[in-house]
């Protein structure tokens, strides 16, 4: 019935999510788990202050990657942490712009932000212009992200999600305008330029620790108790794998071709 | 929320029985075939956006109304003059992407180092690590000091191996939270707003 070489995988993964299915049920009986405080969540309040003090926008993006390809989980971070972003801004009053490289992520945007608008009291705030579609191409959002930052130089500028590319020259363009900047990946390849060029980062897995975080929910936080005791579990088999390798036991190897 | 679990419960059930293949294939093909059609809300609001800039005269409002002309000529041109379609594609739509890159390539190297500081002790770690791989690369590294080969290479193939496999194993399991979290419910900030 299971596919040959995929057995130990399965079981693997399935005790992985039972493990974040017990902590976030857990989480819910009231055993909720202390969680060390992330800096860039902590830093949002002062990030929207900041746009109000100077009467500035804030700018918030995904990235170039959408919900059809393996980068979705990332995106799906992206959009958690815009929700809290979102309703900031209504509390606070600040303008906020969505830039999109997706039409299908028009009409989530425009719900996410118009909902944290709402939820303020300030549904006047959201105009057509709060969620700007720039077509499907890379070139298309750097140019008019870069040309957004340049001109009306947003208090600050978010990017979190699946970004590629596109972010080395927007976080470089936030930077020269004077942008308080955040971003989050958990592509490795732009973790440099994120460290670099922004004030706070979420990289790797704190981007998906971030997303189950800032709503504060106990049964989030079961999720990141989860996230945790997984990775000993898989640190558990990697030591079993070495040393049985290192002995020239072919267990691990026979499992991962079960 | 069950269109969005049900098929990627259903594509990793077929992933590791293997029953049915076919029917996972075509959940994807759905899936394309949707998120194309979704490219008509991305017209109307390419549409919206500049057309109210235009009717309003704000900033920059006569690039909206260049973007407006040449998005109506090249959508007229492939449907009635395909010869005329090829070359504005070939002759202006292609230099023309060639040259932003080109321009975004100078850009990024200007931005960077503008935009670049060390904030905080990571970025000052990052910064030195970048410089030393930088003169292990560069031929001129080797001819300053021999030795940049030997740390260039100790940084490439050890902490920096080792560390990307430690973010590789937390964001997989990054993902398969985010997966739990979505079958629970407690994830639905792909659906919108509450």
């Amino acid at each position: 019935m299971l596919v040959a070489g995929r057995r130990f995988e399965l079981i693997v993964l399935s005790l992985i999510c039972l493990l974040m299915y017990y902590f976030i049920e857990r989480a819910k009986r009231g055993l909720v788990p202390e969680i060390r405080p992330i800096p860039a969540l902590q830093a949002f309040d002062e990030a929207v202050g900041r746009a109000v003090e100077l009467g500035r926008p804030v700018h918030f993006s995904t990235g170039m990657s959408g919900l059809d390809n393996a980068f979705a989980p990332q995106t799906i971070a992206g959009l958690s942490i815009m929700k809290e972003v979102a309703s900031l801004c209504g509390e606070h009053e600040v303008p906020m712009r969505y830039t999109a490289t997706r039409s299908y992520m028009i009409p989530i945007a425009e719900d996410i932000i118009k909902t944290g608008y709402l939820s303020c009291g300030r549904p006047e705030l959201f105009t057509p212009d709060t969620v700007v579609y720039v077509g499907e191409s890379q070139p298309a959002f750097q140019a008019s992200v870069v040309s957004y930052l340049m001109d009306e130089k947003p208090a600050t500028n978010f990017m979190f999600g699946g970004i590629t590319a596109e972010a080395v020259q927007t976080l470089g363009a936030g930077a020269v305008a004077g942008s308080m900047q955040f971003a989050g990946t958990a592509r490795m390849f732009y973790f440099p330029f994120i460290l670099c060029l922004c004030d706070y980062s979420l990289i790797g897995e704190e981007l998906f620790a971030a997303a189950a975080a800032v709503s504060g929910e106990s049964a989030q936080l079961g999720v990141i108790k989860g996230q945790d005791v997984s990775k000993f579990v898989v640190l558990a088999l990697l030591i079993l794998g070495i040393i049985l390798g290192t002995m020239g036991n072919g267990l691990f190897a026979e499992l991962m071709a079960w | 929320m069950l269109f969005y679990v049900a098929p990627m419960l259903f594509i990793v059930f077929e992933y590791y029985t293997g029953v049915g293949s076919n029917a996972a294939s075509a959940l994807i093909t759905w899936g394309i075939i949707l998120s194309t059609f979704t490219y008509l809300i991305g017209g109307f609001a390419i549409f919206r956006h500049h057309i109210l800039k235009i009717a309003n005269k704000n900033n920059d409002w006569p690039y909206s109304a260049i973007l407006m002309a040449t998005f109506a000529s090249f959508l007229g041109m492939a449907y009635l003059h395909q010869p005329g379609y090829q070359w504005v594609l070939e002759n202006v739509y292609q230099p023309l992407t060639i040259l932003m890159f080109g321009f975004v390539g100078f850009y990024t190297v200007t931005a960077l180092f503008r935009g670049s500081q060390v904030r905080n002790i990571h970025a000052g770690v990052l910064i030195t690590c970048a410089v030393l791989l930088m003169l292990y690369n560069a031929p001129v590294g080797e001819a300053i000091w021999p030795g940049f080969q030997t740390l260039g290479g100790w940084l490439k193939d050890v902490p920096n191996t080792g560390v990307m496999r430690g973010v590789v194993i937390g964001v997989a399991i990054g993902v398969l939270a985010t997966f739990v979290r979505s079958l629970l419910g407690l994830e639905t900030s792909y659906l919108g707003g509450d």
